[in-house]
């Protein structure tokens, strides 16, 4: 992979370019761990990668990544919709690469979803709500 | 009104042999599954920082039956999603707030990587059992 940010680079610029999307995740997207204070945002963090080669070169590589919704909160409503908004976007969905063709960009076989509610336990009473998916993206250089 | 009558001569072995075929597939089919399953386990349990402790937690089980075979790889602790995810808030056994904690992916790419290689040796097997596999893993 001659750009190893290219695909998270991609996947950003595709969920911030999506009003309806940040409206329900105001606070933006962060790589792994979100900065601190906030309050609703999407992570977006590189699971594995797998590549097939050929006679000369690479015939594809598939990049996996986790996409997910954060809230905090106990309803976790902002959080589900922007899930499904992010599977709306993503699921057979179109991505510009630079450097790479998108082959195809789907849930992961195993471990799709990702959904689990975690508590505050400085706060008895409060929740961080996680909802998102492992997405599969498959790119030929 | 006049009838044909066709004899194939050791279809009988045929259909016996195809009735043992998956059987016989089967064993074998369970031994790919059962040792790649095994190694995923081995990578997941090597995978967690001893000090998590998720390692002694990962277990792995196999179903066999005439026709089929079933490799299933547990994380019981109900820390193994949080490790694997992320969490907002991480706090020590005493209570200590670490903030959030990275996605850990542990589990998962071991598991893709352990799928490949078995649906490949699996379709490996297949062909030299002399059947025609199409497509790719």
């Amino acid at each position: 992979m001659s750009n190893p940010a290219a695909i998270y680079s991609a996947l950003t610029a595709k969920l911030l370019a999506d009003a309806p999307l940040m409206a329900l995740m105001p606070d933006g997207i962060y790589r792994d761990i979100a900065a601190a204070g906030k309050t609703k945002f999407i992570i977006l963090s590189k699971a594995s990668d797998f590549r097939q080669y050929m006679f000369q070169g690479t015939a594809y590589e598939e990049v996996t990544y986790l996409v997910k919704a954060v809230e905090f909160g106990t309803a976790g409503t902002n959080a589900a919709n922007a899930a499904a908004r992010i599977l709306t976007l993503l699921q057979d969905g179109t991505l510009t690469i630079t450097g790479y063709t998108l082959m195809v960009m789907q849930l992961s076989e195993d471990g799709g979803v990702v959904e689990y509610t975690e508590p505050d336990e400085a706060n008895l009473d409060a929740r961080w709500q996680h909802r998102g998916w492992n997405f599969d993206v498959t790119v030929s250089p | 009104m006049s009838s044909v009558k066709l004899t194939w001569s050791g279809l009988e072995e045929l259909k016996a042999a195809l009735r043992q075929l998956p059987e016989e597939l089967t064993g074998e089919a369970a031994n790919i599954i059962e040792g790649t399953w095994n190694g995923a386990a081995l990578d997941v349990k090597s995978g967690y920082p001893s000090r998590t402790g998720l390692g002694r937690t990962v277990t792995v089980e196999h179903r066999r039956s005439r026709f089929g075979a079933v490799s299933i790889i547990r994380n019981t602790s109900p820390r193994a999603l949080w490790y694997e995810v992320g969490t907002q808030v991480r706090h020590t056994s005493f209570g200590a707030n670490r903030g959030a904690q990275r996605p850990g992916h542990v589990f998962y790419p071991p598991i893709r990587r352990a799928r490949r290689k078995g649906l490949a040796e699996l379709r490996e097997m297949l062909i030299r059992h002399g059947l025609t596999v199409t497509g790719d893993v």
